[in-house]
């Protein structure tokens, strides 16, 4: 058991500065402590504290549900536009027009950074809205909850 | 497979239900599979990706009825199970070598991890799997990389588990950032079954 126990620190140890070296060689090394604003897929992640910052303080920001419309019926954050990613085009011609107003679009989903928040934060990146001012609320509507933030439901 | 030691009874049936669970699992799941299959090999084609997935459903199969009618005894049991966790390992490992960031956001997503911690787990924990998928591969510090293997996986289940008990909808992250979304509870009876494959070598192991 000792002998296992030994081998399997080594192997570990192998690994840790495995990963430290090659990240270290990277030509994208990815920060060892997390910078503030850490993105994925190129669109800056955002607390929910710094959500509620934006829609307080950036008056012109817009916030976009990327959820199914079923769970946004249910419950989204006040204010938040519908735009699934599974109805993506229908959603985005109603949408398009606040959202091309907006001075930042805040994308979020049921998981955090989930693939849905990402895939309709590209979508909507190549439907011509300037990708540094899509974010991504990394905690997602499940964030905000906890934060017994205020909720909406019903569809618009 | 028939010459060598028994394999003892609890391992023998721990290995089959996990070969035959795997089996059921593949087919069940066989479109993700199949996607899977095809984003990593594009040749394939949607029938060759299909077709490789029941082969490799196939396989497991018939490994698990060979193990429960005793036809497979030590080494080969270990063996295989071995050289199968290592693939899953590898495969595991390398998306998430190539991408860090999409990694460290499913970590992020579980909600269990120190946010100054993120990117220190996201850098290493794919290369202490893929060196543990060496060292399963290769026999090398083989005690060692069984005791890791198992202690990787019971990490990966409870993680699992306690994401899926607080209801959150999130991607596995198991195989990478990108592609598919894998619901926990899904991520969670297959790495069971892959714990069906490595506890029982803890025990043979040993002998």
């Amino acid at each position: 058991m000792r002998k296992s126990l030994v081998q399997c620190l080594v192997l570990t140890l192998v690994g840790l500065a495995a990963g430290f070296g090659f990240n270290a060689v990277s030509p994208h090394p990815l920060p060892v402590v997390p910078k503030a604003g850490q993105t994925v897929k190129g669109f800056r992640m955002v607390t929910t504290e710094e959500v509620k910052f934006y829609l307080q303080e950036e008056k012109s920001t817009r916030l976009v549900d990327a959820r199914s419309r079923e769970e946004y019926s249910l419950g989204h954050i006040p204010g938040a536009l519908s735009v699934p990613e599974d109805d993506f085009e229908a959603s985005f011609a109603k949408a398009k027009d606040p959202l091309a107003k907006a001075r930042w679009v805040i994308v979020y989903c049921s998981g955090g950074s989930c693939a849905t928040s990402e895939m309709v934060a590209e979508k909507l990146a190549a439907k011509g809205l300037p990708a540094d001012r899509i974010l991504i609320a990394g905690e997602g509507f499940p964030g905000w909850m906890r934060g017994k933030n205020p909720i909406e439901s019903g569809l618009p | 497979m028939r010459k060598g030691r028994p394999l003892p009874a609890v391992a023998r049936g721990s290995f089959a239900l996990a070969y035959l669970g795997m089996a059921g699992f593949l087919a069940w799941e066989l479109a993700a599979f199949a996607g899977a299959f095809r984003a990593a090999v594009p040749s394939l084609g949607d029938r060759g990706a299909a077709g490789a997935v029941w082969a490799v459903a196939g396989l497991c199969g018939l490994f698990g009825l060979l193990l429960l009618a005793g036809k497979v005894s030590e080494p080969w049991a270990s063996r295989v199970s071995r050289w199968a966790l290592a693939l899953v390992f590898l495969a595991a490992a390398v998306p998430k070598i190539l991408d860090p960031a999409g990694f460290a956001a499913d970590i992020r997503n579980y909600d269990l991890v120190h946010r100054l911690l993120l990117n220190a787990l996201a850098i290493t924990l794919p290369w202490v799997e893929a060196v543990c998928a060496l060292a399963l591969l290769s026999g090398l510090l083989r005690p060692g990389a069984v005791l890791l293997v198992n202690l990787l996986l019971a990490v990966f289940l409870a993680g699992l588990i306690q994401a899926w008990y607080r209801g959150l909808d999130i991607n596995c992250g198991c195989f990478g950032h990108g592609g598919a979304a894998e619901p926990v509870a899904k991520a969670a009876l297959r790495d069971l079954f892959f714990l069906g494959w490595s506890l029982p070598l803890l025990l043979t192991e040993r002998e």
